[in-house]
């Protein structure tokens, strides 16, 4: 658990970059509320991948609507486009699913480690669970261990306003962009994941999984449909963790 | 109903029922070790597997091009910690730029 925790504190430094100077508090600017210090620097990368899965889920065959609709009811950017790409390519929507669930399982011990700071009755608990996200969580987080619900919520509620707005800016211009390949937005995604994925590559396991992983997705990609590598590289952490 | 709508709400769903299940069901308990270190090698296997296939993958082939190139100068840059915003700027028009010129 202690490890989740710092991965995903390392992530919010790295979607800072050399921003993440402003994560910690500057005198000047001690009059603003904490979560728009903490929030800031995150709001372009946050549009970027909104508006790109937007695009992406358009030319996936998603109206407007229904790609909107999956931003502010799944809220969970790699799953989401997991989901969409594994769904354009024509993987088949089990496949798809499989996909978005195997990333987002991550949710249940990010939910349990911050369960106790959740009160009150249950359909509460579960509206407010809805904005835990990897960055909320993470910048929510105090020195102490302890997580500052609050704060969780108001950076969780900013970064679900950026990311449901540029969705559906991103799903309704989706159709005038044509071939995003000639853009190089092709790349967007990947680079998603790559971004999501560096900071568990500090970790050795992890790393020897991702590295195991991959080289099974490569040696499966000529001979299987699409979606199927990714299922096949889950023996990675089978392997590894028997080890 | 489209597969792109059966797809929203399945995902939606599972969304939902994931991020709820521990401040519903759990409370300050935590997960058994084995289960947490399953969990937490699921997301790294995935991620590495879609960024694979995303990057090389083709019609049941390898390829490496313009992408591919896209995708390690981003890598590079990720690695010296540049925010995300401008990695995803410069390996797009990395992409676009070696696409053109090819």
């Amino acid at each position: 658990m202690q490890f989740l925790e710092a991965t995903l504190a390392r992530l919010a430094l790295a979607l800072a970059g050399p921003n993440r100077h402003a994560l910690v508090v500057a005198p000047s600017e001690r009059h603003l509320p904490q979560w728009t210090i903490l929030m800031g620097p995150l709001v372009v990368p946050a549009a970027t991948i909104g508006l790109s899965f937007g695009v992406l889920a358009s030319q996936a065959g998603l109206s407007v609507y229904a790609a909107t609709v999956m931003s502010a009811t799944s809220y969970a950017g790699s799953a989401q486009f997991a989901a969409v790409s594994l769904l354009g390519s024509e993987a088949g929507l089990l496949v798809a699913f499989t996909a978005a669930t195997l990333l987002n399982l991550r949710y249940i011990p990010m939910g349990i480690a911050i369960a106790p700071w959740f009160v009150g009755p249950v359909w509460r608990r579960i509206a407010e669970a809805q904005m835990i996200v990897d960055e909320s969580w993470a910048l929510a987080q105090q020195s102490d261990g302890s997580f500052n619900r609050k704060l969780m919520l108001q950076i969780g509620a900013a970064f679900f306003v950026v990311w449901v707005g540029a969705t559906a800016i991103g799903a309704s211009l989706g159709p005038q962009f044509g071939d995003l390949e000639r853009f190089g937005l092709d790349v967007v995604v990947p680079v998603v994941f790559l971004a999501l994925l560096t900071p568990r590559l500090a970790d050795s396991k992890q790393r020897t999984i991702a590295l195991l992983a991959s080289l099974l997705a490569l040696v499966t990609i000529p001979y299987a449909p699409p979606g199927v590598p990714v299922l096949v590289s889950l023996l990675a952490v089978v392997l590894v963790g028997r080890r | 109903m489209t597969q792109g709508w059966w797809l929203v709400l399945l995902v939606g769903g599972m969304t939902v029922v994931f991020k709820s299940f521990g401040p519903v069901v759990f409370g300050g308990r935590q997960l058994p070790a084995v289960l947490s270190r399953f969990s937490f090698g699921v997301p790294a296997a995935v991620l590495a597997a879609l960024v694979t296939v995303l990057t090389v993958g083709g019609d049941r082939s390898i390829r490496f091009d313009a992408r591919a190139i896209g995708v390690a100068v981003a890598a590079v840059m990720l690695a010296w910690r540049r925010p995300l915003w401008l990695v995803l700027l410069v390996s797009a028009g990395i992409t676009a730029l070696v696409r053109w010129l090819a």
